[in-house]
């Protein structure tokens, strides 16, 4: 199945296999959940979903990841980032592209379609290196995943339960 | 006559924004975020995170090095990559993340220096992944051809002597009809395509020379390099129709 094929399917988690613990150095705490394709569960497409588990609501992180012909290693085709800690997303310098050096705010979406390079038929160079901001206002990891949902098109994305976050009242 | 250079109206407040916007600290709890000026190949900022440590503060990138590692499947590179650089710096690395115990008056250097840890750590691993598609791309290529011409068709051996007489070693050599076709992958690194150019070079200055194909994953990217490439042999990317395989051999 081809990469654009891929990221315009409608899709959906085979299961959600929970969240880890959190990682002792980091905090960070993540789930890799398979992804299928018209019941077809796709060789290596995974949504990893991520956060630290001592931040509440902030910092979370939705990936499709998957494997790209020719080459072995998983890559990310796809990637929304809510309240990100990293401090938004600058644009890499692209002659003629609108969004081209442009920074976006802290909640974005690395839409596949930005990162694909259709006449040449594969994804940009770097890490999903073009972003857009996200206009709607999501206030809740709920809002997010629904959000998530759609741009993704993954159908039961409720699947992803919220994460085990450790609120603490003095924060 | 005098001139005056009347200041641009909205200069000064463009650049103070724009340079207040380089460094940003958030803090939540105990935990402080600090976003610096160091853009991650992915776009994102080198961030580090400080907590309060016996005597000072802990600085660590809160593994987001490594995260941005395994982005692109390259996360087990983490390890290697980031021990020589910590060895280098004096900065301790964990499984998936750099850490500096800091005094007070160390503080502002040892955040420095950890995100910097952070950025090159990634930097590196993103050069190398790059070098390393050169490989990837070979053992694609070998299933590839004999899925196109036959296994029968492909030779075992990966060498061929070139008109100097030095030994070449190559990806695949494919037997086509009456003659031969030698394909190499080749990586964007410059190393790659300087030494697939001079393999070529050489074999075509074989009586009965091979046709000579090189396989890149992406053209595109090859820049000017592609330039050089196709001036000694055809280029074809890793993806394309078996039909354009067989053009390119033909």
């Amino acid at each position: 199945m081809t990469l654009p094929l891929v990221a315009t399917s409608d899709k959906a988690l085979v299961l959600f296999p929970g969240w880890s613990a959190p990682e002792p150095e980091t905090d960070y705490i993540w789930c890799d959940a398979p992804v299928e394709i018209g019941g077809v569960v796709e060789a290596g497409l995974t949504l990893h979903v991520g956060c630290y588990i001592s931040i509440p609501d902030q910092h979370v992180v939705f990936e499709l990841r998957g494997n790209i012909p020719g080459i072995k290693r998983k890559k990310a085709l796809m990637r929304i980032e809510w309240r990100s800690l990293r401090g938004g997303h600058t644009n890499r310098r692209r002659k003629g592209a609108p969004e081209s050096g442009k920074r976006v705010s802290d909640t974005h979406f690395h839409p596949f379609e930005a990162n694909w390079v259709e006449i040449e038929q594969r994804m940009r160079e770097g890490n999903l290196p073009q972003a857009v901001e996200i206009e709607e206002e999501l206030p809740t990891f709920e809002s997010l995943r629904e959000y998530v949902g759609n741009a993704f098109r993954i159908n039961n994305i409720t699947l992803v339960t919220r994460p085990p976050w450790v609120y603490d009242l003095f924060a | 006559m005098a001139s005056s250079v009347r200041p641009h109206p909205s200069l000064s407040s463009a650049v103070d924004a724009a340079v207040r916007d380089l460094v940003r600290v958030r803090q939540w709890g105990d935990t402080v975020f600090v976003n610096l000026p160091l853009i991650f190949p992915g776009g994102s900022e080198a961030t580090v995170r400080v907590t309060p440590a016996p005597g000072g503060f802990r600085v660590d990138d809160g593994g987001f090095a490594y995260r941005e590692l395994e982005s692109i499947g390259a996360e087990r590179s983490f390890h290697n990559a980031a021990g020589k650089i910590g060895q280098r710096e004096g900065i301790e690395v964990t499984r998936r993340a750099f850490v500096l115990r800091a005094e007070p008056e160390e503080l502002a250097r040892a955040i420095c220096d950890v995100a910097m840890a952070s950025y090159t750590v990634t930097d590196q691993v993103y050069r190398k992944a790059a070098e390393r598609e050169e490989g990837e791309i070979e053992d694609y290529l070998r299933e590839r051809l004999s899925v196109i011409f036959g296994a029968a068709h492909v030779e075992e051996a990966h060498h061929i002597k070139g008109s100097s007489t030095l030994d070449w070693d190559v990806s695949a050599i494919v037997h086509v009809n009456s003659h031969a076709a030698v394909f190499q992958a080749v990586g964007n690194h410059a190393n790659s395509i300087y030494r697939a150019s001079s393999a070529f070079r050489d074999l075509a200055e074989l009586p009965n020379p091979p046709r000579l194909i090189a396989v890149v994953k992406d053209k595109q990217t090859l820049g000017p390099k592609l330039a050089l490439l196709s001036q000694s042999g055809r280029v074809i990317q890793s993806d394309q129709t078996d039909d354009a395989y067989m053009r390119a051999a033909a």
